[in-house]
């Protein structure tokens, strides 16, 4: 197994982070919307906003898109090294 | 260009001297001719394709001393013989072996156009791409990054704007660059689907060695795989027949395999689109995000929604009420003068319906109008830059507290406006529980229907207070929501949470005409959807005022406000102010009408006095808070049953109001009556 | 990618091709791209074009079935 110390949730990136996209825990609908939106394993988010608290808004394939924190807490990325 | 060969179309050879030829394909729609007509001009003739009735257009052009011939293929989707045109375009380039296909291509719609290419790049010839109409496509907010595309594809590509004449030096470098071979193309092709895989190795197994010339055999297996008629009857005649048994083996098994070839092909389109397409536009997105630090931001963003707020229903009273009262007394009380003077000698009930019914109820669905236009051009205005989505955002929080998120704040704001469009705006909320509570609680938002009985009675009853009192009852109204919708969470929707996921779009500058599209819509289905229903029910009721005996003192109206007198005795109303109460379900401003039918003023400028004179401040008090959480007017109802489909939560909601008011209105009179008001 | 396109048809209820795109791993636009080609194919046919049920509403930039609100009614044909 890889080492999973660089599987962090989504929410846990601060503001100017990237990283990518590794996979979702929960509801099929919730991921459903997400891959809408362009959120698919493997796709770089930019964290736009995060003040820590309240939803936070992350850049993916070039849309914003704001997030519950519930929401981004289900979405497992892996940090970008720089 | 040599048409004069007599031989027939299926053996027909051009003979050329030297001269490279060249033939541009593409689907209809994406400037082909255009495209034609800018490399050949005059150099052009137009025929028929032999035996067909298509048109064939041919020309040539000379580019750096060099002569080019140049043929425009018939406009097709792809290279299946679906149609003659789609025959004529692949017998073409099979037969005629033309040097390069310039493949043309919407860049405004690579997903559908890019299908002719992933076809053609399974045939022989090399091709070029002309990534037209790029115009368009940066018009939609696209970029693309051809070099990428070229990359992905494996062929050349360049981008133009035929229109303009942009890219046709580069696309004649290109063509000059390919036909002296300095531009090894090397195509990446559509994979099908792996169980399809070996299928179609067997099936080039078998015809190897028997398919007729200029056929490539892994092509020809490909159609027969796609179930192309022409290509299967070529092939059986061709095919010994026990080869042609094994093969028509295989493609029974595979029947449905037409579908998987064309979903490689559409599997490869999505990969190229994926890579060569960059979403938006770069300076609107650092604009955005610079906006966002302050719209955005968990304290700043929720002062400034509060300032936007604050403006939005200062400009709505400050400028709409004037043109609201100057409407009520001006036209609508004109036109009752004029009708009464003119109805002086018709019959008392005809009088009555026409004044007092009809002019009565089309004049409150008029006088409303200003104050809807100014909340619906503010809201349009907000919406269209792209603000809403940041309002809702910096909601998330609060609205949390329900359980909802900051998707329900957008139809909770309409509200202000009218419960109306803020009932079907709850669509905008994903889940349905999360919808249903929405909907449910959307009626407490108080409208300027209520606001403008509340903007009637306070300066009677309290004078200088009145402001004051105004906002408390509104943020009263906040404060009830949020209870109720947190009970009801709790209670009906056991603490669910849903998922807050939106797309926050670009901040760009309001368009003044999809705006006053908006303000036009809006208003219009408000005449129409309240206009009819008050109109209807302001007749309803003026009947019931003066039925059975013609006599106000004895109607119908006046005894059912007698017999529910009891529980608006606990409000501290009696039964006038119960069945001006009861009358608001139509339409919340109907209670002022319906008190001056009762105190028999139909003008409204007394009545204020009258009930001033009348009224304890317990009570008045009582009946505002009474109006705010009564029943949602029947408009409201109605959309509440159609965007709920359920009888059963529309009478929850119902029951729920009649609840609220009660409570709230009894609770506001004793605690009045308590402190010595 | 087709296939399961025309699976989700034959399933029949509501779709909308944001949806249709997040469940097939690919964009609306693909969508529409195929669901055209499908047509064409005369693999499945379009009915009428309804009105627009959402037209006017000022919330409509932040609706999910913002992107093609014009609905249409397709059915898949008996043809293969």
């Amino acid at each position: 197994m890889t080492p999973k110390s660089n599987q962090i949730p989504l929410a846990d990136l601060t503001t100017g982070e990237e990283g990518s996209i590794l996979f979702f825990t929960g509801g099929r609908s919730v991921t459903t919307r997400l891959a809408s939106l362009g959120f698919t394993p493997g796709a770089r988010v930019d964290m736009t906003q995060n003040y820590g608290r309240g939803p936070l808004i992350v850049t993916v394939r070039g849309t914003q898109v704001a997030l519950g924190r519930g929401e981004a807490a289900r979405i497992f990325v892996e940090r970008s090294a720089g | 260009m040599s048409d004069c060969h007599e031989t027939s179309a299926s053996t027909r050879v051009i003979v050329r001297e030297k001269m490279p030829l060249i033939a541009l394909a593409g689907q209809p729609n994406v400037g082909k001719s255009t495209l034609f007509n800018l490399l050949t001009g005059l150099n052009q003739h137009v025929g028929n394709w032999p035996g067909k009735t298509v048109e064939r257009r041919e020309g040539s052009f000379i580019f750096d001393d060099r002569s080019y011939g140049l043929v425009d293929l018939p406009g097709t989707y792809s290279l299946t013989a679906n149609s003659p045109e789609e025959v004529i375009a692949r017998e073409f380039i099979l037969r005629e072996r033309p040097d390069v296909v310039v493949a043309v291509v919407n860049a405004a719609n690579l997903e559908r156009s890019l299908y002719l290419v992933a076809e053609l790049v399974a045939l022989p010839t090399p091709i070029i791409v002309a990534l037209n109409m790029m115009d368009v496509a940066a018009q939609e907010g696209m970029r693309i990054e051809p070099e990428v595309l070229e990359a992905a594809l494996g062929v050349p590509v360049v981008p133009m704007t035929a229109t303009r004449t942009a890219g046709t030096r580069e696309l004649l470098r290109l063509l000059r660059e390919t036909l002296d071979g300095h531009r090894l193309t090397n195509p990446r092709q559509p994979e099908i689907r792996a169980d399809h895989r070996a299928a179609l190795d067997e099936i080039t197994r078998c015809i190897i060695g028997h398919v007729p010339e200029p056929y490539p055999a892994e092509w020809i297996a490909l159609k027969l795989l796609e179930g192309d008629a022409e290509i299967t009857r070529t092939i059986q005649n061709a095919l010994p027949p026990e080869k042609w048994e094994a093969v028509y083996a295989v493609l029974r098994q595979h029947d449905d395999a037409l579908l998987a070839v064309a979903s490689g092909r559409y599997e490869w389109i999505g990969r190229m689109v994926r890579a060569a397409v960059v979403q938006p536009r770069m300076g609107q997105i650092t604009w955005t995000k610079q906006l966002d630090r302050w719209a955005a931001h968990p304290f700043w963003g929720m002062a400034i929604l509060a300032g936007i707020l604050g403006l939005v229903f200062w400009l709505t009273f400050t400028i709409g009420s004037p043109v609201q009262g100057w409407l009520d007394t001006q036209v609508v009380g004109g036109l009752s003068n004029l009708a009464g003077q003119m109805l002086a000698n018709a019959p008392f009930w005809l009088k009555g319906l026409i004044v007092d019914g009809v002019l009565g109820g089309a004049g409150a669905v008029i006088t409303f109008l200003p104050i809807m236009v100014i909340f619906f051009a503010a809201f349009g205005v907000l919406e269209d830059t792209g603000y809403m989505a940041r309002a809702a955002y910096v909601m998330d929080n609060l609205m949390h507290l329900m359980g909802l998120h900051g998707k329900s704040f957008l139809p909770l704001f309409l509200g202000f406006g009218c419960n109306v469009p803020a009932v079907m705006g709850t669509r905008v909320v994903d889940s349905k529980p999360a919808r249903l509570l929405t909907i449910l609680i959307a009626p407490l938002v108080p409208c300027t229907a209520r606001m403008a009985v509340v903007a009637f009675l306070a300066p009677a009853f309290f004078g200088p207070k009145a402001l004051l009192v105004s906002w408390t009852l509104v943020l009263f109204s906040i404060i009830i929501l949020v209870l109720s919708g947190s009970l009801l969470n709790q209670v009906i929707f056991k603490g669910q949470r849903s998922a807050f996921i939106m797309e926050m779009p670009l901040y760009h500058l309001p368009n003044t005409r999809t705006i006053g599209l908006l303000v036009w819509q809006r208003s219009l289905s408000f005449v129409k959807k309240a206009g009819t229903n008050i109109l209807a029910m302001a007749v309803v009721i003026w009947a019931l005022s003066v039925l059975p005996n013609g006599d106000f003192g004895t109607s119908y109206l006046i005894q059912f406000g007698k017999w529910v007198a009891p529980v608006g005795r606990w409000m501290g109303l009696d039964w006038r102010l119960t069945v001006a109460l009861i009358t608001s379900f139509p339409a919340k401003e109907n209670s002022i009408a319906t008190l001056g039918v009762i105190f028999g003023s139909s003008r409204t400028a007394g009545l204020a006095q009258t009930l001033t004179s009348t009224y304890s401040t317990a009570s008045a008090l009582s009946f505002l808070v009474a109006t705010m959480f009564f029943i949602p007017c029947m408009a409201t109802v109605a959309v509440i049953r159609q965007e709920t489909n359920s009888w059963g939560w529309t009478l929850l909601n119902i029951g729920l109001f009649l609840v609220i008011s009660i409570v709230a209105a009894s609770g506001v009179y004793h605690l009045a009556l308590a402190v010595g008001l | 990618m087709l296939e399961q396109l025309i699976a989700e048809i034959r399933a029949g209820g509501t779709l909308e091709v944001n949806a249709l795109a997040a469940r097939l791993q690919t964009s609306p636009q693909l969508i529409e791209a195929m669901l055209e080609h499908l047509q064409r194919n005369g693999l499945i046919q379009s009915y009428v074009h309804c009105g627009d049920g959402c037209q006017g509403c000022s919330l409509q930039a932040a609706c999910n079935s913002k992107q093609g609100t014009t609905t249409r009614l397709w059915q898949s044909s008996s043809k293969h």
